[in-house]
């Protein structure tokens, strides 16, 4: 056993060299892998998690937290992450991530907007939102810069800031308003959209910002006029009674028209934004057009209860301008001849009513116009209309020559044709003749014939008379009998007689059978059983 | 066996039918209008007689008597054969024409003297006594010069023993208590 000892050992054995194992251990390996696939799905996450911007609204109407969805062209495109009021207070930010892939269309002139249901001049939108529910969309700019913070629109935007066109400023005194995005039309055709709607506050005025899409834009001439097509046009006309309508929609909403008037030329295109003037119907076009004119004075010596600004002056029936002033002011009158008693009508003469020819211009009609008035051009105060009562200047010729040409003040006068006893009696003339052409033989013939029917008529009338005297004779027949029926049945008839006696007869039977209900009511089966009553007391005699 | 049944119960119907007791005689009463022949003056005045009134007991058939609890007894076999109303006014229109010949009194007549009796209470008591009493009224506008119609209203009670102790003997009464009505109207009204 000793044999087997330590100390049999082989003297030569060195000691033993421990090495430790320094290294990584292989269990760290798939922790490793995991980190790494980890860091990656993060960066991937991170990198992936898109563009936050930010877009300032008026208000949050429709829009919420992690639910509102932005689209554009109806693909997805971002969420809303957060809503937060504005450092004022006066509106809202909405913080919203946008995929990563969109940023190239994030330009600073981009525009967005809530898509919520609208009822507007265009008819009714966003009727899909109510299911749905509000979605913000996006119009890309066309800016190279590009930016993360915008303000949101309150309403779609007309028209598209990359769409071709020409933006003009209408400008109305008044009448029936229009709405944004109210239609422009050419001739029937929507061509145009009204934008924007300003009131110019010094100048008293509404200002409609228009914009004519390409390349209707075209039609946009300096000859061009504007009128609002809101509303039905009625007009007489040589064949007849003829109504004007834009369309429907125009009608309802209201809507812009323009041409060229037919007496007017093309004129050169507007290319660049200018100001036109809407004139409230189309007729107002031709007549409430400015042009340019000469001014004249009329000294009247009647009445001019009647005559108001813009009333015609007319040439035996044409048209060629308007009333400037009914009657020109006391005080400048005064200035001028304080003896004057005549009531100075200023009107204007528009020579561009009767010709485009650019070779008859204003001075050439100065001048024509001093001839005719020396050769007896003379101005008379007419009837314009009958019903209204309102009044118009006619100039006409009359054999009085003249040697100069009177002045009132700086206003060259037109003599005003004298309505004496001459013109009375012109007048009168014409009526007696007009009353010699009636054909009064014929009239008196057919006033005979009336008078002929009217006889027939009465006769037949006292036909009609006689039968109806017959019938109120039986009437009065009838009448009579039914008197004397209702006489047999009064108090003291023996009809009435008869009828209370049967009335006691019937209260006695009554009475009688009201013992017998109320045993059978008690006793329900003396109908079958019979009752058995008791012997009758008797009365006592008188002791 | 509804069969049996059904006859059965038809079978005492018809017993208790059978098996019941007859009843009482039953006796209907007049008053007595004795016939007479009426002689009037030819310038005589007419006047109408209306029963105007009658208390409730006497617009039914069965005769009453008035008990000592004040208790109106309904005989059941003793009932009266004509209208009480019209019996009452034949009556008393016979009487009225047997004492007096200066007025011819009828059961109706235009623009004449008008005597409309309205009678409260007419029965017997238990103890043997018909009482009779209520009010009448004579319109007398015919008279009137002045052509206003004259009302006059006077009252009466009468009264008259029952001799035999039975509704006989109260009918009887009842009759001599309408004819001492008829002498007090003539009193009143000639």
């Amino acid at each position: 056993m000793n044999n087997s000892s330590p100390s049999n050992a082989s003297p030569s054995a060195s000691p033993a060299i421990v090495k430790s194992k320094r290294g990584i251990s292989w269990a760290w390996l798939l922790p490793i892998i995991a980190a790494i696939i980890g860091g990656v799905l993060f960066y991937d996450a991170w990198s992936n998690r898109g563009i936050e911007i930010v877009i300032e609204f008026e208000d949050a109407e429709g829009i919420e937290e992690k639910q509102t969805l932005v689209k554009y062209r109806n693909v997805q495109i971002g969420r809303v992450e957060q809503i937060r009021f504005a450092d004022d207070g006066e509106s809202i930010r909405c913080f919203i991530r946008i995929d990563s892939d969109m940023r190239r269309f994030l330009k600073i002139d981009s525009q967005f907007w809530v898509v919520r249901p609208r009822i507007g001049a265009g008819g009714i939108s966003g009727v899909g939102t109510l299911l749905s529910g509000a979605y913000i969309t996006m119009q890309p700019g066309e800016e190279d810069t590009l930016t993360d913070a915008f303000v949101g629109l309150n309403a779609p935007p007309i028209a598209s800031p990359k769409e071709a066109g020409l933006k003009l400023t209408l400008v109305s005194e008044g009448g029936k308003t229009l709405s944004i995005g109210n239609p422009v039309l050419y001739r029937g055709l929507e061509v145009g959209v009204v934008e924007s709607i300003d009131f110019g506050v010094y100048e008293r005025n509404i200002q409609y910002g228009i914009f004519i899409r390409a390349p209707y834009d075209e039609l946009i001439t300096t000859n061009t006029y504007f009128w609002n097509a809101s509303g039905v046009t009625v007009s007489t006309t040589v064949d007849g009674i003829q109504v004007d309508m834009a369309s429907i929609e125009s009608l309802v909403a209201g809507g812009v028209s323009f041409d060229v008037p037919n007496d007017l030329s093309a004129g050169e295109r507007v290319l660049s934004p200018q100001s036109f003037v809407l004139y409230p119907t189309e007729v107002a076009t031709y007549e409430a057009r400015q042009y340019e004119s000469l001014t004249y004075a009329i000294l009247v010596k009647n009445s001019v209860g009647g005559l108001v600004a813009g009333a015609p002056v007319e040439y035996r029936g044409i048209r060629i301008g308007r009333v400037e002033k009914p009657y020109l002011g006391f005080y400048e009158t005064f200035e001028i001849d304080p003896e004057e008693n005549r009531i100075p009508v200023i009107i204007n003469i528009e020579p561009a009513r009767l010709t485009q020819n650019p070779a008859y211009d204003l001075e050439w009609f100065s001048n024509q116009f001093n001839v005719w008035i020396r050769g007896g051009l003379e101005a008379r105060i007419e009837m314009a209309n009958f019903i209204t009562g309102s009044l118009k200047v006619s100039l006409d010729n009359s054999d009085i020559e003249r040697q100069t040409v009177e002045t009132f003040g700086n206003y060259p006068v037109i003599p005003f044709a004298d309505d004496g006893v001459d013109s009375i009696l012109n007048k009168t003339n014409a009526l007696l003749s007009k009353l010699n052409s009636l054909p009064l033989e014929d009239i008196i013939e057919n006033t005979n014939t009336a008078v002929n029917s009217a006889n027939t008529a009465i006769e037949t009338a006292t036909d009609t008379l006689a039968s109806i005297k017959g019938l109120m004779t039986s009437i009065e027949r009838t009448l009579d009998e039914a008197q004397s029926t209702l006489q047999t049945i009064q108090p003291e008839s023996e009809v009435h007689d008869r009828l209370l006696k049967n009335l006691d007869e019937l209260q006695r039977t009554l009475m009688v059978l009201q013992p017998v209900l109320s045993d059978i009511k008690q006793k329900p089966n003396a109908l079958v059983f019979g009752q058995a009553l008791p012997e009758d007391k008797t009365p006592k005699a008188k002791q | 066996m509804i069969h049996r049944l059904f006859f059965l119960l038809l079978l005492l119907v018809l017993q208790a039918c059978v098996s019941s007791e007859p009843p009482p005689q039953t006796f209907y009463y007049v008053l007595e209008e004795k016939p007479l022949v009426y002689e009037w003056e030819q310038d005589s005045q007419e006047a109408m007689i209306k029963i105007a009134g009658l208390p409730s007991y006497l617009l039914q058939p069965n005769l009453v008597m008035l008990e000592d609890n004040h208790q109106l007894y309904y005989a059941n076999y003793h009932k009266w054969a004509n209208d009480v109303r019209e019996n009452i006014q034949h009556v008393l229109l016979a009487d009225l024409n047997s004492e007096t010949n200066q007025t011819n009194f009828v059961k109706s007549c235009k623009n004449c003297i008008e005597i409309s009796i309205f009678i409260l209470s007419f029965y017997p008591n238990e103890n043997g006594t018909v009482f009779l009493n209520g009010y009448f009224e004579v319109n007398s506008d015919v008279s009137n010069i002045a052509g206003k119609t004259h009302l006059q209203r006077q009252s009466f009670a009468v009264t008259a023993p029952i001799m035999t102790p039975n509704y006989k003997g109260a009918v009887s009464a009842m009759r001599e208590c309408v004819n001492k009505l008829s002498k007090l109207i003539v009193k009143g009204k000639v």
